[in-house]
């Protein structure tokens, strides 16, 4: 009864284009799904649904992932399999088990590659989000259109600054859904992060070459203003999935039962 | 030294933003054993470790039952990622391997495996793959049809560097790659796209047999 209470609650709040804090799943907020246009869509592909999905509002921090590599010692940085990640793995570390005082211990952990990822948002029950799902989270409609140009504004004043140091994470401010830290403090791993520019047609032997983004050319995409999503889908597919980088980190997603 | 300058202006940048990175490189390079400092743990990859057979995962076969990649072990792989509704590309892949298949001479094709993984797991139900394996005359004494979670699925593409997206009508957009494993599961080569020629495949295949066994 309390179940189908919450689920109706839940339904009648995403209805309302709110977002809600997940009771059950602490320090995860619940989004209410939607349709997500990739910013590049290609001919004959149907725009993505997004299921309502729950989402970490912050990314995992340096002192969580300790925690992770203290139950799980293959994923600590001398014992890590080189098919798993490269060798910046966790390179900011004093130790295996020593995140080091330099940085702060709510500072999101960077240097961790998309296995790594992977491997500590299941083994909290959790996975990561898609690009679908994080581009969904990161634009709330209920935005106006100052307001969207006032946050792309932001997120492009932070690509464009280079950082020696991560702040704590909730350094910036949730946006309309709650999320914190999405634009400002560093790039994102996503679940499918190399799956923009695969192939397109099955039939020919080619990636999808005339459909590539061309140096700062974005006549194909969606909407051409949203030049920080482009960046975004490049840098995304210029990764390998053993990449650790300094400024690469994560946070985890749900499904809904 | 006037060209070569900006390079190393560009280099010292490079080094000072992933400065961090450069502590962890050992110079001693990749193929070390063990680590001097932490004692191996039992059930931990020795460091250098490059196998598939170290992949997380819950596979199932054809027949329903549940295999273990390691199974694989001791024989040369061509793997393939595929899914069985797709009408254009994979109908190909698999047609090549086969004439791989037949290519190879009879006491190597025994000792070889051939392992089809679909990447759309929750359509492509071991009984379909069982059907597929049937209708494409599949010999299941060393062809497998292996179906695992999405989850699995997506980190056994990013280990090959197989890319996919669903397109939102049933079908995918995908790498077209056939990935040979020797008999430790390490990838000993990737063949991409479908002009490539078949017989140094089988050929490679063959080689890998040639060697001595690897140790255990």
């Amino acid at each position: 009864m309390r179940t189908i209470f919450a689920a109706t609650l839940g339904l009648a709040l995403s209805l309302a284009g709110a977002a809600k804090a997940s009771e059950a799943s602490p320090g995860m907020q619940r989004l209410p799904g939607g349709v997500y246009a990739p910013f590049y869509p290609v001919k004959n592909e149907a725009p993505t649904r997004v299921e309502p999905f729950l989402l970490d509002v912050l990314p995992v921090t340096r002192a969580q992932f300790l925690d992770f590599v203290r139950e799980v010692p293959s994923w600590r940085r001398s014992h890590v399999s080189p098919l798993f990640a490269d060798r910046a793995y966790l390179s900011d570390w004093v130790g295996d088990l020593e995140p080091g005082a330099e940085i702060p211990q709510d500072a999101p952990v960077t240097f961790v590659s998309w296995f790594a990822a992977e491997a500590y948002c299941r083994s909290q029950g959790k996975r990561l989000p898609t690009e679908a799902e994080w581009e969904f989270a990161a634009a709330p409609p209920s935005e106006d259109a100052a307001a969207k140009t006032e946050t792309e504004r932001r997120i492009l004043a932070f690509y464009a600054r280079p950082r020696g140091f991560l702040p704590r994470v909730g350094s910036t401010p949730p946006n309309a859904w709650g999320i914190r830290d999405l634009h400002g403090v560093i790039w994102e791993w996503v679940e499918d992060f190399n799956a923009s520019f695969a192939p397109a047609d099955n039939r020919t032997d080619r990636d999808r070459t005339s459909e590539r983004v061309c140096g700062g050319g974005s006549v194909g995409a969606a909407d051409p203003r949203s030049y920080t999503t482009f960046m975004r889908t490049a840098f995304r597919s210029s990764l390998q999935a053993t990449y650790a980088l300094h400024h690469l980190g994560f946070r985890c997603a749900r499904s809904l039962p | 030294m006037s060209r070569a300058f900006p390079s190393l202006l560009l280099f010292a940048a490079f080094a000072a933003t992933f400065g961090p990175a450069a502590r962890a490189v050992d110079s001693s390079g990749a193929g070390h054993e063990g680590h001097p400092t932490h004692p191996a743990i039992p059930g931990d990859a020795p460091v250098a470790d490059r196998s598939l057979y170290q992949l997380p995962g819950a596979w199932t076969d054809q027949d329903g039952r549940a295999f273990a990649l390691a199974s694989l072990r001791g024989s040369p792989v061509l793997l393939v990622l595929f899914y069985g509704t797709c009408d254009s590309i994979c109908p190909i892949i698999v047609r090549d391997l086969k004439k791989v298949e037949a290519m190879l001479p009879e006491a190597d094709r025994r000792r070889t495996r051939f392992v089809l993984v679909t990447i759309d797991p929750l359509v492509d139900t071991p009984e379909r793959l069982l059907a597929y394996a049937r209708k494409n005359d599949l010999d299941l004494s060393r062809w497998s049809l292996l179906n695992g979670s999405p989850d699995d699925v997506r980190v056994l593409a990013n280990v090959l560097g197989f890319k996919y997206r669903p397109t939102g009508t049933g079908q995918y957009s995908h790498t077209i790659r056939i990935t040979l494993l020797d008999r430790s599961g390490n990838v000993a080569d990737h063949m991409d796209g479908l002009e490539r020629p078949l017989a140094p495949i089988a050929a490679r295949v063959s080689a890998l047999l040639a060697d001595e066994p690897p140790p255990k």
